[in-house]
Order: structure tokens, then C-alpha cells, then sequence
């Protein structure tokens, strides 16, 4: 996650000039894989259900190594979706070859780092600082903060 | 006497303009004309003077909807920090339409 995306979701996309879309990339494994399906599973529910649970992911990350689908389940619970729907999800297949395909197309791409990320198809590799953020984000035609 | 029933009628005319004046977006004012004056021999003020009623137009609706709102300039107004939608593989956060697309390429471990 970029360390600097809550600022980037409070300056940039609540005026609406930026939307942030996330890509999937596991590099981890299969607990990796499991984590990246839960985030699926609760969006298959709900778009904005995808968005909680990637902000509890990223903040409880210290119990991702070890969750089982259960304990996603549980996580899953918290943002409000339905945890028997979101189970059922988890069991198909269909999450897992959406985040292993999406995971192929960035090593495809070359994409190495985390976080990198793309604006407008710009890629900027590894971490920055917010300042830098706002110049790539202005250069892309953002309004100048 | 004329000149009284066109007086009331030209006040009916403004009245009603200004209860169909009142819409969410704006829009041309609307402007009660007065008929020219009626050809000798018939009485027509009532009919002269309703035809240059501008045809009320229908108010559109005031929309939050997100294609039409975020095809036109970012609104302050929608919290667009809580609008996630889906296009293609991607969960996107905020204004669908908006110019810039930001794609964070992150693991959650």
C-alpha cells in the first residue's frame, strides 16, 4: 500500500480528479493469494466492501501470514458482508485464477517493486515521498496543491 | 374595463411564472411577454395573451449519479472518497470519470 494514499484519497480522488484502482500482486505466496482473494470476495459483494477490507489487510497485515479462510472470513465480517456468501467465494476457484492472473500481467509488465503504481500509464517504481506524488499527480493534470 | 382584465390577467401571468421559477438548476428566466394588442373587432385578450405563455419546459431532475455528475468538472459536493465501482479487474475508488487513474500495484503482506 502507498504510505501516502490516505492523503492522496483525502486531496485527490475526494475532489474527484483522481480515482485509484489496486492491482493485485502477490509476492508472498499463497498467503499472499489467500489475502488477495478475501479483498475479491468482499467486493463481489459490495464495490466498496473490497475498499474496507483492503484498509483492514493493510492494518492488520500481522495476522495475514497465518489466516486461514476462516480468519478472512472473520476479517471479511467486519466490513459488513455476508460471511457464508463470503466463504463460498473463497472456495471457488474463480478468485484465486482472477488475483494469479492479474499477479502474471504486472511480473509481465516488469513491474518488481511495492508498491509501484501507474498514472495515466506513467510508472513510478517503489515508495515516494507525498511531494512527489503531487508533482507525478500534477503532471498527469491535477489541479496544483 | 379592458385595461382592468388585462391588468389581473398579466398579474395571473407573473404569479405563475413565479412558482414555475423555482428549479434546482439554472435556467433561463422565464419572462411572462405580453401579447400585442388584440385585432380590432374580436375580443381575443384572453387567447392573446395565454399563447405568449412560454411553454413551461420540464425541470430536470437534480441527479447524483455518478456518469452524469463526473463527466462534467470534479463536484466538491459528491464525498467521491466513498463511490467505488468496477471496471474490468479493477476496484476503483472515487469518481469513475476522472481523468486521472492512479493503480496501486501492492501486496497486502
Amino acid at each position: 500500500m502507498l504510505r501516502v494514499e490516505p492523503e492522496i484519497i483525502r486531496s485527490y480522488v475526494a475532489s474527484g480528479e483522481v480515482q485509484l484502482a489496486f492491482h493485485h500482486v502477490l509476492d508472498h505466496g499463497n498467503a499472499s493469494a489467500l489475502a488477495h482473494r478475501a479483498a475479491e470476495c468482499a467486493g463481489a459483494q459490495d464495490a466498496f466492501a473490497f475498499w474496507r477490507l483492503h484498509d483492514l489487510l493493510f492494518e492488520r497485515q500481522d495476522q495475514l501470514w497465518q489466516a486461514d479462510v476462516a480468519a478472512l472470513a472473520a476479517l471479511a465480517g467486519e466490513t459488513g458482508v455476508d460471511t457464508t456468501a463470503f466463504t463460498a467465494c473463497m472456495e471457488d476457484p474463480a478468485s484465486a485464477d482472477k488475483v494469479t492472473r492479474m499477479d502474471q500481467a504486472r511480473r509481465e509488465r516488469g513491474i518488481r517493486l511495492r508498491p509501484s503504481f501507474d498514472v495515466n500509464g506513467q510508472l513510478v517504481e517503489g515508495g515516494i515521498p507525498y511531494k512527489a506524488f503531487q508533482q507525478v499527480l500534477a503532471e498527469a493534470g491535477a489541479a496544483p496543491r | 374595463m379592458r385595461h382592468l382584465i388585462r391588468a389581473s390577467l398579466l398579474l395571473s401571468v407573473l404569479a405563475l411564472a413565479g412558482c414555475t421559477a423555482a428549479r434546482p438548476e439554472p435556467s433561463p428566466p422565464v419572462a411572462a411577454t405580453v401579447a400585442p394588442a388584440p385585432t380590432a373587432g374580436v375580443d381575443t385578450e384572453t387567447e392573446a395573451l395565454a399563447p405568449a405563455l412560454p411553454t413551461p419546459t420540464a425541470v430536470p431532475e437534480a441527479t447524483i449519479a455518478q456518469e452524469e455528475s463526473a463527466a462534467e468538472a470534479p463536484d466538491a459536493q459528491v464525498a467521491w472518497a466513498d463511490v467505488a465501482t468496477v471496471d474490468g479487474d479493477y476496484f476503483v475508488r472515487g469518481n469513475p470519470m476522472a481523468p486521472i487513474r492512479l493503480i496501486d500495484f501492492s501486496d497486502f503482506l
